[in-house]
């Protein structure tokens, strides 16, 4: 991915970043509840389609680009890079339930 | 060994306290300078007073109730212990006795506290073993977990090693003593160094401290956050 696309996207993500987005980024313990309570998981019980792993998807990219720790052991937080199978897992984390 | 010994109890314990306390202070502040929503997100039917059912959400943890009971009776556990615990250490700091409301032997809990604590966090750490919870789980979170289970056995094992296994010779008396001397910038560790059983209170120091400089940047933030995101739910 290109600089310029990266830079621009990821104006798009800070734009984003209401204080409610980053109270929910921040806040998950990843204790896994969401996964008993999600109709979407009960029917297809995949990770991929679990509300926490959903999350974790936008977060991983959080974590890169808007936190410290990203930048200090991005490995202790599985931190993602913005690029093309980023998006991908984008794309899939926001649109698998609504098509 | 000596050295080793001051560098963990006195100059770290200083560095780990400030790196958490500015830490948790400009995370907060960084968050909530974020913009306000545009779009309300409370839940309805809504339930006044807020603020009651808000810090409801956040210590009694109904979500969980419902949704999982045994992990609920484990959260309560380890959260109440927690709780305990760190009011356990405050009484330790001599100049705050006002704080032991109803007379009791120190330590808090007698090591018990620490011992439900790492039951508990067995618990946690064991589910992250297992899927759906393994398949969320990222590093940090066995390493809090991990690093969490050493502190509290090593600080519940200074207690028993005095209760159980006799070793009065380093007390209460000198706990308090150290930490006195910690909290008036007069740092003294000659009382705490010595025993058969110092290096418990060496190890319960030093993975306290990697835990307390690690707090502002994990997941344990949910501590501070938890609160302001069932708000918003609360309306």
């Amino acid at each position: 991915m290109e600089h310029a696309l990266r830079d621009e996207l990821l104006a798009l993500f800070k734009g984003k970043l209401t204080r409610p987005t980053a109270l929910y980024l921040e806040t998950c313990a990843r204790c896994g509840v969401c996964t008993e309570a999600c109709h979407a998981y009960a029917s297809m019980p995949l990770p991929k389609y679990a509300p926490a792993h959903r999350e974790e998807v936008v977060r991983r990219i959080y974590k890169q680009y808007f936190k410290w720790h990203g930048r200090i052991w991005p490995a202790a937080g599985e931190c993602k890079t913005l690029d093309e199978t980023a998006l991908d897992e984008l794309k899939e984390a926001a649109c698998s339930c609504t098509g | 060994m000596d050295t080793l010994y001051y560098i963990i109890l006195v100059p770290m314990v200083y560095v780990a306290f400030a790196v958490f306390i500015t830490g948790i202070v400009i995370q907060t502040v960084r968050v909530l300078r974020r913009p306000k929503p545009t779009t309300p997100l409370h839940i309805h039917p809504g339930k006044r007073p807020v603020w009651l059912w808000t810090l409801f959400d956040t210590f009694l943890l109904p979500t969980v109730f419902r949704h999982n009971r045994r992990l609920w009776v484990f959260l309560m556990m380890f959260h109440i212990c927690f709780f305990l615990v760190i009011i356990g250490h405050l009484e330790l700091i001599s100049e705050m006795e006002w704080i032991q409301v109803i007379e009791h032997d120190i330590f808090l809990g007698q090591g018990f506290l620490g011992l439900f604590m790492a039951v508990a966090l067995l618990f946690f750490l064991f589910r992250r073993f297992v899927s759906p919870t393994k398949d969320l789980s990222v590093p940090e979170d066995y390493l809090l977990l991990i690093l969490l289970f050493l502190t509290v056995i090593f600080g519940s094992e200074m207690d028993w090693a005095r209760r159980w296994y006799y070793y009065e010779e380093m007390s209460v008396d000198a706990y308090r003593a150290y930490l006195s001397s910690l909290v008036f910038l007069k740092p003294e560790i000659v009382d705490v160094s010595f025993s058969g059983h110092a290096f418990m209170l060496v190890l319960h120091v030093f993975f306290a401290n990697l835990f307390l400089m690690f707090f502002p940047f994990s997941p344990l933030m949910h501590s501070i956050f938890a609160v302001f995101a069932n708000k918003l739910r609360r309306g």
